[in-house]
């Protein structure tokens, strides 16, 4: 699940290889993760994250008055961090709980 | 080798997603699940994996660790955390039977707080317009049965609900379209998906871009002429093409996901869509159907909907029942730190929920009740092991089109482990005598 799906036109672009970790942020946070070639073809430009614990550092609690969370559709960046390291996901939890 | 105690069990129901399909056969030895046939991959591995990581004791955090505890004890203490708080909130409830969720109304009456469930972030939104414009829906009989033209729009059933295309639509075999070649299939979406691979037709969205070719199909449909040639990504001519689609079809479905009710837009994305139907009705017949996704989520609102009114995010705090989405919704209230103390069943609520939320329901104390470990038991006060339900416990459960369905357990739970109902009930029991006195 610690994973973010690109394009493999955008990978090149970002001098990303397959597999190879990355920063993604949001507004509300970021992560690391491994980046991945699609496994469904993806747009330029859109990045796909598994639902889960990863995915969760970069989204909002934000609802506007619906008690949905913005889980799609959010600007995100993606930059190579080849020797940050991926959390596991009990210290990833223990990180959000010390917030 | 076929020994006395093996046993063929047929016609089960699965635990997994909304499409609870009632047709898996599953081989049983010694109190063990050896294979679970007929369903897909993740209905055969939530069977043959029900043993795995799981705790047979409950838990109480003492000096900042979980230590294992008698039932009692747990149940006790739960009562204590609930009894105390001024406004605790009971979330969950998608991954359990209807019986566990009216115990769970109770007890959030009693308590006085407020009872939410996954619905909140999955098809919530799909509620609230719902109570805005009405659905035309039905059964998925229906579908199968007689549907020629099926959309999945925002959905990716391959992989989030593995056997719907063949039980329910596409690759079905109904009593009036028996085969594929009988049946037109569109997939929209911002990526093709799997589901799209199976499609005659994909028509890719631009991100949040949904609202807008809702409504520019909306006008095709009505035949008014669209004034951009290109709406959200798709080409006036491919939208006026899907139009007619749809309008020259004998019955047509639409079952729509989260690419709907999660990206920008939310409920106005499903009101528009709900609105395409109820016009293409006026042409055609034509059905939609939320893709929901636990397996009795469906359940859980409505059982809070027959019971208080209200299908999620209902507030007991004053004493009777209010619904405020954005206000008596579970994201909502941990953002503001209003909750006290909470109880999280038949869900994993800090593998779901975002950072923010996750962190400030760690500050509080949590009763986790759930058949496996999960990221939740981590930051519980409380953790109660309890039985799975459709594998090892008996309920009602209802399909993602409302039907309710009798589930079938297998086997038995393991000693000491208890149903989710007995465990609300026990805690509801000591609550009621904290409250009184007697």
């Amino acid at each position: 699940m610690a994973v973010c799906e690109l394009s493999p036109e955008d990978l090149g672009a970002l001098g990303i290889t397959h597999g190879q970790n990355v920063k993604v942020a949001t507004e509300t946070g970021s992560v690391i993760v491994r980046a991945v070639i699609a496994s469904q073809p993806l747009p330029r430009g859109v990045i796909f994250m598994p639902y889960g614990p990863w995915a969760n550092m970069l989204i909002s609690t934000e609802t506007y008055g619906t008690g949905m969370p913005p889980f799609k559709g959010i600007q995100a960046e993606v930059t190579a961090a080849a020797n940050d390291k991926i959390l596991d996901v009990k210290t990833l939890v223990e990180q959000v709980t010390r917030g | 080798m076929t020994t006395l105690s093996k046993k063929i069990i047929s016609n089960v129901v699965c635990p997994f997603c909304g499409s609870t399909c009632d047709d898996l056969e599953v081989t049983v030895e010694d109190g063990k699940v050896l294979t679970a046939r007929s369903g897909c991959s993740s209905s055969s591995s939530k069977f043959l994996s029900c043993n795995i990581e799981r705790p047979l004791t409950p838990f109480i955090r003492k000096d900042g660790e979980l230590r294992e505890a008698s039932y009692e004890d747990a149940v006790h203490r739960s009562a204590e955390i609930l009894a105390n708080a001024k406004y605790p909130v009971l979330y969950g409830w998608g991954s359990t039977c209807n019986e566990a969720v009216r115990a769970g109304l109770e007890l959030t009456e009693w308590v006085g707080g407020v009872i939410d469930n996954t619905a909140t972030f999955c098809h919530g939104p799909s509620l609230l317009a719902s109570q805005e414009v009405g659905m035309s829906t039905g059964t998925l009989g229906e579908a199968m049965h007689q549907a020629d033209l099926i959309i999945y729009w925002g959905s990716n059933p391959v992989h989030s609900h593995p056997h719907h295309i063949m039980r329910y639509s596409a690759l079905s075999k109904g009593r009036f379209r028996s085969s594929r070649k009988e049946r037109r299939m569109v997939v929209v979406d911002v990526r093709r998906t799997d589901s799209a691979k199976l499609a005659d037709q994909f028509i890719q969205v631009t991100p949040n871009g949904d609202y807008e070719l809702l409504c520019a199909l909306r006008m095709a449909v009505r035949g008014d002429e669209l004034e951009q040639n290109v709406v959200a990504g798709v080409p006036a001519e491919r939208i006026e093409e899907l139009a007619e689609l749809m309008i020259s079809c004998e019955f047509g479905v639409l079952f729509f996901g989260l690419g709907l009710t999660a990206s920008e837009g939310r409920h106005r994305n499903v009101d528009v869509a709900l609105s395409l139907v109820r016009d293409l009705n006026a042409r055609t017949k034509f059905l939609i159907f939320p893709m929901r996704g636990h397996f009795d989520i469906t359940g859980a609102c409505q059982v809070s909907a027959w019971i208080t009114g209200f299908p999620y995010g209902v507030d007991m705090s004053q004493g009777y029942p209010r619904y405020n989405p954005g206000d008596t919704t579970m994201i909502d209230i941990l953002a503001r730190k209003d909750c006290d103390a909470a109880v999280v069943i038949g869900a994993d609520a800090a593998s779901n929920f975002p950072a923010k939320a996750t962190r400030n329901l760690a500050k509080i104390p949590v009763i986790s009740i759930d058949p496996h470990s999960s990221p939740t038991a981590l930051i519980s006060e409380v953790v109660f092991p309890s039985s799975f339900v459709g594998i090892e416990t008996g309920g009602v459960i209802y399909r993602m089109d409302g039907v309710a369905i009798m589930t079938k357990p297998v086997i038995p739970p393991p000693p000491g482990v208890h149903s989710d109902v007995e465990i609300l009930q026990d805690i509801l029991s000591h609550v009621k005598k904290l409250k009184t006195g007697q």
